[in-house]
């Protein structure tokens, strides 16, 4: 089994859907079988880099915004693994929020 | 028979229908022995091949298609192909645990136009319906890949082969990862797509299944709002979550993808050929063939299945992947039409 690689998204869309995906993966982000060795850690840094990316195309403000909203959920889903159903409701709101934000282009 | 250290208790035997077939049982259920000559869903005889089990040997009409019931059809009304019950090569007596080309998986296909072809069990049979799993069969399979990949590429690292692991989901995650490495190599070396087909299939099919799930969890917590319905919002975010671990799948094995290489994960693909330029979007496509993960079940007379065919990329076949917990025949291959 190859090493786990995380992927940057590359685009608007793909960010949208790494998103999207990690609404489902919250709040552990781990996978036992074709991904094993994916994190929490892994799946942030994938997200900055990928906010990165696509900076020109959001604006610094809306860039900003989103950045800061990443940073929230983590901390509410590194909560919630304690157990917290109330965090990780939450965090998976927020991750609905950011992708709300990136649709309205 | 004496159980042995607890081999046959309801946990293992769950377990061991996992390895087999890639679906979860609840544990405590009974596993009751495969007949493919009776439909389980209600006793009754069928003729050849009938059941779920099997219901990868049917050939089904398109109308005889959009006519079955919502679990899909079963093979009865439809043409039937010619294999053994238990999935395997088309017209081959034995089974086959590790296609490499489509029509392995689809027996039949390539052969009548139009048709819709249900997916043999075979794919994720990974251990054969009679074996219970031993480390000395995955070590041999595990040899087997290894001789085919060097053969491929005498630089694929020889350290791999020393890594063979202790637990067994770390086995299958072995087994599967070297399938994937002997696709990558045969379409990154010799430009060949089969291969490749076959495990994103074997990988989509997984990966849908799973974001199934943690979609219904995550529906039972109240946590998917955003689209009109509860069923639209599941749809969406369990295409959105296998959209994004395909791409890192093909990322992790160095298959590139991109409009204009014959892979692709989601995109626009045009038809030029009429005087009004239109697209279609499916989820991916490699080769020849285009693969669409849905909730719904989509025929070959649809809107979107017609498009993918007519679009400029000409494909041969369009697979729809469905979660296995919708019911059998969820996942099937659709045929180009004549025209």
């Amino acid at each position: 089994m190859r090493p786990y690689k995380p992927y940057i998204p590359q685009t608007v869309g793909e960010t949208i859907e790494m998103l999207g995906s990690m609404v489902l993966d919250a709040p552990k982000f781990e996978d036992d079988s074709y991904f094993a060795g994916k994190s929490i850690d892994t799946e942030y840094f994938a997200l900055d880099e990928g906010l990165k990316v696509i900076k020109g195309k959001l604006g610094a403000d809306r860039y900003t915004r989103l950045v800061k909203m990443a940073l929230r959920t983590k901390e509410k889903f590194l909560r919630a693994s304690d157990g917290n159903a109330e965090d990780v409701l939450d965090g998976r709101n927020l991750l609905i929020e950011m992708i709300e934000m990136l649709r309205r282009r | 028979m004496q159980d042995r250290e607890g081999f046959n208790t309801p946990a293992r035997c769950a377990f061991r229908l996992y390895l087999r077939t890639g679906r979860r049982a609840v544990v405590g259920s009974t596993e009751v022995k495969f007949n493919p000559y009776h439909d389980p869903r209600n006793g009754q005889f069928t003729f050849a091949p009938g059941g779920p089990r099997i219901s990868g040997s049917a050939l089904v009409s398109p109308r005889n298609f959009a006519m079955a019931p919502p679990g899909g059809p079963t093979g009865r009304g439809g043409r039937v192909g010619r294999r053994s019950p238990r999935g395997g090569d088309a017209g081959g007596a034995r089974p086959n645990y590790d296609p490499t080309f489509l029509r392995q998986v689809f027996p039949g296909l390539g052969t009548v136009p139009e048709r819709v072809i249900m997916a043999a069990d075979a794919i994720f049979d990974i251990f054969g319906p009679a074996n219970a799993l031993t480390a000395e069969w995955t070590q041999r399979q595990a040899s087997d890949l290894l001789k085919q990949i060097w053969e491929v590429d005498p630089h694929y690292p020889r350290s791999r082969a020393g890594q063979f692991p202790d637990t067994v989901q770390g086995q299958i995650n072995y087994l599967n990862g070297l399938r994937m490495d002997r696709a990558a190599a045969l379409y990154r070396i010799r430009g060949e797509t089969g291969p490749l087909q076959v495990e994103t299939l074997r990988f989509l099919q997984e990966r849908v299944d799973r974001a199934y799930d943690a979609g219904l969890e995550a529906l039972k917590a109240g946590g998917l709002r955003l689209t009109p319905s509860a069923r639209v919002a599941l749809g969406n975010f369990v295409d959105w979550r296998v959209r994004n671990d395909l791409r890192r799948f093909y990322n992790i094995y160095g298959v590139s993808t991109g409009t204009d290489l014959p892979v692709r994960v989601v995109g626009r693909e045009y038809r030029t050929s009429e005087t009004e330029r239109t697209y279609t979007v499916p989820d991916a496509r490699v080769g020849k063939v285009a693969f669409d993960m849905t909730l719904f079940r989509k025929t070959p007379g649809g809107k979107q299945v017609r498009g993918f065919f007519a679009s400029d990329f000409g494909p041969e076949t369009v697979i729809i992947i469905r979660p296995s917990q919708l019911g059998p025949g969820g996942t099937y291959a659709i045929q180009r039409p004549r025209s």
